[in-house]
């Protein structure tokens, strides 16, 4: 009895491990493809990209050779490299390997290797995008001329000019005039070349083929215009909005805005433009033109009367009430730029001490009783009023 | 008649498969935890549609990080939202429950402010943190671990991510609106594109973004708040590192003064005369916390009758000419202002001045080299 029931708990065990096994081994092959997504509520879930990147190995012991010849064969083998189907993540090592190694060679060397490839006629597509680091260097590049282009710039400031402004002129490719309009603006240390590159903006702003593509390197070039920082950037920048609008780009539109917003930011002063010729104000959405206007510093007299004049004409009411939820602007813009500074940041408590001067300031705003306007008003002050209480409560 | 040895071998079979499934042991959310008082959860209107995240108060009882597709969308600003700190409940807080921050600094690219909701890539998550502002304490701030991405990746380190899931992607329960923690894990992520990672077999839920990921630091037995979580699957979460931007824009917001510090590289170059090339004078730049705001560089030349001219370039590649042909140094020993020039470029790394005696005639020198680099820091 006792060798049945332990013969029986035997072949228990064995099933029960051969369930097991089974259970494991089909767990392990289930799961569908995982889609990845951003991680609010109500968001649509997108393809994921590829898989883990495989990390570049380097010997510790790697001796750089710094001969023309040894780097211009590094350049043709990452060329090649590119030329073939590796995963993204393998490239975008590859890139930074190469970058790495360009920036420590000699420099003489380097910029002889790159300016050779670059007058061979040659290119490869790498398969990354056009991506702007902290620095106004890229952190990935379409293709190796843009790449390369990007990296002599650092490497040999005078030679790069120099081909930048035979790029300029040829204009075969958007993202390789963003770069060569880039390495123009590094070689203007005194305003010398200033209106070369205000030039090259406008002539950039007007390729219409340029626009309706939409390429990465001429949506991040729409910085030049924050880095000139002038009257007529700024007009052209509006217009370039309103085209895009025209046309069905809402997508350029966005990119453009954030231009227009950080020249606004950088120099409140910009918006009396605005008075000045009231149609510039058409070029915007309603939304656009709310953001934009509740930048104004109405500490300045000028701006008190542009937002008088606005709010007593203001059609939308969709538009006053954004505009209401915003104004003062305290949010902004902080982005990886090719040619401007960053905008200088106000403290908190500079914000909050112009936050008082602004609600004084509200009270003295001439509006019709009842009136939309007189309404935004009221929004604001409450907003402003309410954040202040709190503040000065120490809650 | 049952063989003993085929049972040993099924045994063996099992346990050879169990480790390997045993090591995709997912790491979620398996029930509510009020583990982290700093995190919380963010409630945001953007263009008429209530947004759900979370987010933490860090570096400062005023500013909160958190990420950035629940503040902007479409061109627009988030036009409401408030913080509850440390929320744990089934249903949401009421908007007098919470504290609503001032403003905020939203990270993007002109390309990622194209896309509807952001780029889904790697790039774009790379970018997708904001850190808010207020007039007005949101907490005790989490200490904070920058540069932390290298700890992010390891293996060893215990991680442990906190946030506020509407629902457990895992196991499709309901989140509601309590506050969720993963406990703490040692899987380490894998670098995707700069500062943005992703964790495998670790999940959380929508409404999570925005939400913490804090390591712990054995050395000083703390729970550091290392990173913003900014993506996720039912199989991975992803996450940014937080880094020396991060610390330059919290430290702008508060004020911070600009406190300077000088590297200076003292070993003679003798400059070719009348060369082609430009020689290359290495200052490395360590222990400068966060960005620069302002640049200054000092230059002590022979120059005999050369003419110099020079170009100074960060460790990320960014230059600036010093001087250019026909321009003069005024005096054998002096420190030019660079202004902004460098503003926004992390202040680490080998800087390298290139300089190049472009006349012949008598040989420059340059004596000693000083940069001196102003960075905001409290």
């Amino acid at each position: 009895m006792q060798a049945i029931r332990s013969q029986a708990f035997r072949w228990l065990g064995v099933l029960g491990l051969v369930v097991l096994t089974v259970w494991l081994v089909r767990h392990h092959r289930r799961g569908a493809e995982e889609v990845r997504e951003h991680r609010p509520d109500h968001h649509p879930s997108h393809a994921p990209e590829s898989a883990r990147p495989s990390q570049a190995k380097t010997s510790s012991r790697e001796v750089q050779d710094n001969t023309e010849p040894a780097l211009s064969r590094r350049i043709s083998a990452d060329a090649g490299f590119f030329a073939g189907d590796a995963p993204a993540a393998d490239r975008q090592a590859r890139f930074d390997a190469l970058r790495a190694h360009l920036l420590r060679a000699d420099s003489a060397a380097a910029s002889a290797a790159i300016r050779a490839y670059l007058s061979s006629g040659n290119d490869v597509v790498t398969g990354l995008a056009f991506r702007v680091g902290g620095e106004g260097a890229l952190d990935s590049a379409p293709s190796m001329r843009v790449f390369l282009l990007d990296l002599l710039g650092s490497i040999d400031p005078p030679a790069a000019l120099d081909l930048s402004r035979r790029v300029l002129e040829s204009g075969n490719s958007a993202d390789e005039y963003a770069i060569a309009l880039r390495n123009l603006a590094w070689n203007d240390s005194g305003g010398e070349l200033t209106g070369e590159l205000r030039q090259g903006f406008s002539a950039m702003l007007a390729r219409e083929d340029w626009r309706a593509e939409a390429a990465d390197g001429f949506l991040e070039a729409l910085d030049a215009g924050v880095l000139l920082r002038d009257e007529d950037s700024f007009s052209r920048l509006l217009d370039l909005n309103r085209s895009a609008l025209d046309s069905g780009g809402a997508a350029l539109s966005r990119a453009c805005f954030i231009a227009l917003d950080r020249i606004v930011e950088a120099d409140p002063g910009m918006l009396e433009m605005f008075r000045r010729d009231p149609g510039l104000r058409d070029r915007l959405t309603p939304d656009q033109r709310a953001s934009l206007l509740s930048r104004l510093d109405i500490r300045r007299a000028a701006h008190q009367a542009i937002l008088t004049e606005y709010l007593a004409s203001a059609q939308d009411s969709g538009e006053l009430d954004y505009f209401a939820a915003i104004f003062p602007n305290g949010n902004r813009f902080h982005v990886n730029r090719l040619f401007s500074p960053p905008n200088p940041v106000m403290s908190i408590a500079d914000r909050m001490e112009a936050d008082r001067v602004v609600l004084g300031e509200l009270g003295r705003i001439p509006l019709a009783v009842g009136s939309p306007g007189e309404k935004a008003v009221k929004v604001i002050r409450e907003r402003l009023g309410e954040s202040l209480e709190r503040a000065d409560a120490g809650k | 008649m049952f063989h003993p040895l085929r049972v040993s071998h099924l045994f063996w079979l099992a346990a050879a498969l169990f480790p390997a499934s045993a090591s995709a042991a997912k790491i979620f959310y398996s029930k509510p935890s009020l583990s982290k008082q700093s995190v919380g959860l963010v409630q945001s209107k953007v263009d008429g549609y209530w947004y759900r995240g979370s987010g933490t108060v860090a570096y400062d009882p005023k500013l909160i990080v958190s990420c950035g597709h629940v503040y902007y969308d479409s061109g627009k600003w988030a036009t409401e939202y408030t913080f509850h700190r440390a929320w744990h409940a089934k249903g949401y807080p009421r908007r007098s429950q919470g504290v609503a921050p001032r403003g905020l600094s939203y990270f993007t690219s002109y390309v990622d402010a194209c896309r509807t909701r952001g780029s889904e890539s790697n790039a774009a998550f790379a970018s997708d943190f904001t850190v808010l502002y207020g007039y007005s304490s949101f907490g005790t701030a989490a200490e904070v671990w920058d540069n932390s991405a290298t700890a992010i990746r390891s293996w060893s380190r215990y991680k442990e991510i906190v946030g506020y899931p509407s629902e457990i992607d895992y196991t499709g329960a309901s989140g509601a609106c309590y506050q969720h923690s993963t406990g703490w894990f040692t899987y380490g992520a894998y670098q995707l594109r700069g500062r943005y990672h992703e964790f495998d077999d670790v999940s959380t839920g929508p409404g999570n973004s925005g939400g913490a990921i804090f390591i712990y630091q054995s050395s000083t037995d703390k729970d550091l708040f290392t990173g913003v979580l900014v993506s996720g699957a039912r199989r991975m979460a992803g996450v940014v590192a937080l880094d020396a931007s991060t610390r330059s824009l919290a430290d702008s917001s508060l004020g911070a003064k600009l406190s300077s510090r000088a590297f200076r590289n003292d070993n003679p170059v003798v400059l070719p005369d009348g060369g082609e090339s430009f020689s290359a004078v290495s200052i490395p730049v360590s222990g400068v916390s966060g960005t620069v705001s302002k640049a200054s560089l000092g230059l002590s030349v022979d120059a005999g009758s050369g003419e110099l001219e020079a170009y100074l370039r960060s460790p990320g590649g960014k230059i600036r000419w010093i001087l250019k042909k026909g321009g003069s140094l005024g005096k054998p020993s002096n420190t030019l202002d660079l202004g902004e020039s460098f503003a926004g470029v992390p202040a680490d790394g080998e800087w390298k001045l290139f300089l190049r005696d472009a006349r012949g005639g008598k040989l420059a020198t340059v004596r000693s080299t000083t940069l001196t680099l102003s960075s905001a820091s409290r």
